[in-house]
Order: structure tokens, then sequence, then C-alpha cells
């Protein structure tokens, strides 16, 4: 791909709404066709793919690694991945499919690098994860009453915690069937194993989860 | 009936997405266990409040500079990979036999390099040296007010960064290690492969 050709091109950006599979309102441009730009070496097309997609790449990292500054590195080198294995992309699946399959790639990576660093090594990050401002200027604020409030932040509170005390593959598993919306076979091409594993992990991060939320 | 079937087809009654087939399959599971219905209805509202809960789409922080960081690294990487390819090629058809006979040669030119280095190290002196910001680290600011400097000091291994124009930071802004944002004072600092 010829970046500096490219750069020129960059004044195409436009309004980009984001949908789950791309194909969002008939005048948006399709993936597809972006993905086609982006192989020609078009930066501009790869820059609205980024823009129309780097929200949900980065909520699922955010769910996943719980930490914001790793979470923005770890979007930015899943776009710098997607970029360079373009050219191999063949559209047998979704574009947003193979976008969350990279994802998974590189926070899984992640956990084991960091499983190694931590080893004999105690990070405070991680026993006081709720110190942590979750996307603090992006979260979307919606006013409500305070005691509405703070019963919602205590349900998202004890949501996020149940989360987490899932095992990284349930809850990537939920994270991507009822946070993300796909399809069954679409979370095992994303976590690369059979469709009898996502059942059986949906199934028991289902049971697990309605367990730890009793109450709520 | 194997446990794994009827996993299956507990998951996909949850998601209403049994076709008759199925339901006939599932019938006899449901008819033994009347609770499941309870537990589903339940599990629906779960996931009404999981979906409330956990937002499907969260901009990252400062999502210009997102894209123009990436660009940035899309550049850097294509850049490496143009330099790489030519004496790569050029590599590739070395005689390994030569490579053999040329690695003492090697060896005692990086010695010779590393000797050479620390005898200029030394001659250099050890004032702390002013970087550009923008050859090697990053500082982003979307404030037009706000002016930067990286400060280097090679010999104690340290960085200093001079932020201009700035409400004073506290010590937790400044803890996290690789990098921070603060979403009250509209930066982002990243100084994780700077030098």
């Amino acid at each position: 791909m010829n970046f500096h050709r490219s750069i020129a091109s960059n004044l195409i950006k436009g309004p980009v709404p984001g949908d789950a599979g791309g194909e969002g309102a008939p005048d948006e441009i399709s993936d597809a066709e972006l993905v086609g730009r982006c192989k020609e070496g078009d930066y501009g097309a790869f820059d609205i793919l980024v823009t129309k997609h780097r929200g949900r790449v980065y909520a699922m990292i955010q769910n996943m690694v719980k930490n914001e500054a790793d979470s923005w590195d770890l979007a930015q080198e899943v776009f710098l991945k997607v970029w360079k294995a373009l050219p191999r992309f063949e559209a047998r699946a979704r574009f947003s499919t193979w976008m969350y399959r990279i994802t998974h790639n590189v926070v899984y990576d992640w956990m084991r690098k960091r499983k190694i660093d931590i080893a004999g090594d105690l990070d405070d990050n991680l026993l006081d994860r709720e110190a942590i401002a979750a996307g603090a200027l992006a979260t979307p604020a919606r006013v409500s009453r305070p005691d509405e409030a703070l019963s919602q932040g205590e349900t998202r509170a004890n949501i996020e915690n149940a989360l987490e005390k899932l095992s990284p593959e349930h809850r990537e598993t939920i994270l991507l069937r009822e946070v993300q919306g796909l399809e069954y076979k679409e979370i095992a091409d994303v976590m690369d194993c059979s469709l009898g594993t996502v059942m059986s992990r949906l199934f028991y991060a289902r049971k697990k989860l309605q367990t730890l939320l009793i109450n709520i | 009936m194997k446990n794994d079937r009827k996993e299956e087809l507990l998951t996909r009654w949850m998601d209403d997405g049994l076709s008759d087939e199925e339901m006939k399959e599932f019938a006899p599971i449901l008819a033994s266990s009347p609770e499941l219905r309870e537990e589903r209805a339940r599990f629906l509202l779960l996931r009404e409040k999981l979906r409330d809960s956990v937002p499907r789409e969260v901009d990252p922080p400062f999502p210009d500079y997102f894209n123009s960081h990436l660009e940035k690294l899309v550049k850097a990487d294509q850049k490496a990979g143009e330099g790489i390819e030519g004496p790569a090629r050029g590599f590739a058809v070395f005689n390994r036999r030569w490579l053999w006979w040329m690695a003492p040669a090697v060896t005692c030119a990086v010695v010779f390099a590393f000797l050479l280095g620390m005898k200029s190290a030394k001659i250099g002196g050890s004032s702390p040296m002013l970087v550009d910001a923008a050859a090697g680290s990053e500082v982003y600011s979307p404030l037009p007010n706000v002016s930067t400097k990286v400060i280097v000091d090679r010999e104690s291994d340290s960085t200093l960064l001079v932020v201009e124009g700035l409400a004073p930071l506290s010590d937790s802004d400044l803890a996290v290690g690789a990098g921070f944002s603060d979403g009250h004072h509209g930066f982002y600092v990243n100084v994780k492969e700077t030098y």
C-alpha cells in the first residue's frame, strides 16, 4: 500500500456513523468498499474505517483489560495490525468479525505478557481496578435524578464486578454475544474455537453471571 | 440426551433461536424442569441491564489524536519496512559460508564501536539535553495555549516534561506509568517508546 499517495485522499473524510456490521445508512460507504480502497493504498479510506470502528474496538478492549491507557495503546496496535494485514483480508468474513479476531489476539497476547511480567512483581493497578477512571471524557453522559443515578451506578458497578469474576474466555464470549451482538459462528471465528465451545462457554458464563447477580 | 446438546438447546432457547424441530426436541426438557421458564425471564432482564450498563461503543479518549497517532505509526512502520526491504533482499543472496567467515569480523566491529561509544560518552559531559518533542516523544494537547518541552538527562536516565498553560497536575495524574490522560485538562502524553 502506498501511504504517501494516499495522504492526499484524506480529505474524503465525512460523517461516520457506527454500526455493528458496518452496513448502516444507505448513503454510508460500506466496509467492503472502504477495504477495497485501502487495498489500493488509500489511507483516507482507512481513516474512515478507523473512525467507524474504533469505538467498538476500544470498548471491547476496555472491558477486557480494565485500564484506559493500556486500552488506548492496544486499540492502536489493533488498527496498525489491521492496516498491515488488510492486503491479505479475503472478505470471507465480515470486516468487523475479522477486526474482532485481531482484537482478540492483541488482548490475549497482552494478557500473556502481563502474566509473565507480574509473576514476581506486585502491581497495585491490578488490585485497585475500581480506582481507574474508565473512559472519563468518552463515557456518554445522561442526566438522571440523583437517586436514579445512584441506583444505576450501583447496578453498573455490580455488573462490572461480576464480569471481572468471569474467566477471560467467558467474559469475552458474553461481551461478544450480549453487548456486541455477534452470531455464535462469528464468535467461534473470533475466538478460534468450535461452535460447541461457544455454546458451552455461553451457557456457563450466563449461569455464573446469573448466580453472581442474583440480587439486581 | 447428551449434556452438550442440552446446553446448546438451552442456550439457543434463551436467545429465542430454536427451530420448530429443535423446539420439539427441547419440549421434554422444559416439561421436566418448569423452573427454566422463570430462569429465562430472569436472564432476559439481566441481559437488558447488562446492555444498559456496558456500552457497546466507547470512543477512545482524544479520538482525533487517536487517528493522527495511528497515521504516524503506520507511516513509521512503512518507512521501517522500506528501509529493511533493500538490504534484506541483498542479505538473502549472501552465501552462508561468507556469513560464517564474517562473524568474527562483525563481532570485532561491534566491540570496537562499543568502546568508541564509551569514550565519546565520557568526553560528552553530563549536561541535560533538550529534545524536540516532534523528533521523538509526543506531547499532545488540543489546547492552543499549551506549550511543551521535553528535557532528557541521559546520564540519570530521567525525563522532564515541562507543560506550560495547564492547571497544576496532581500526583495521581502522573502515576499511571506508560502514558496518562486526564479528561478535565484534555491532554495525553505518550512516553512509552521514546527514550
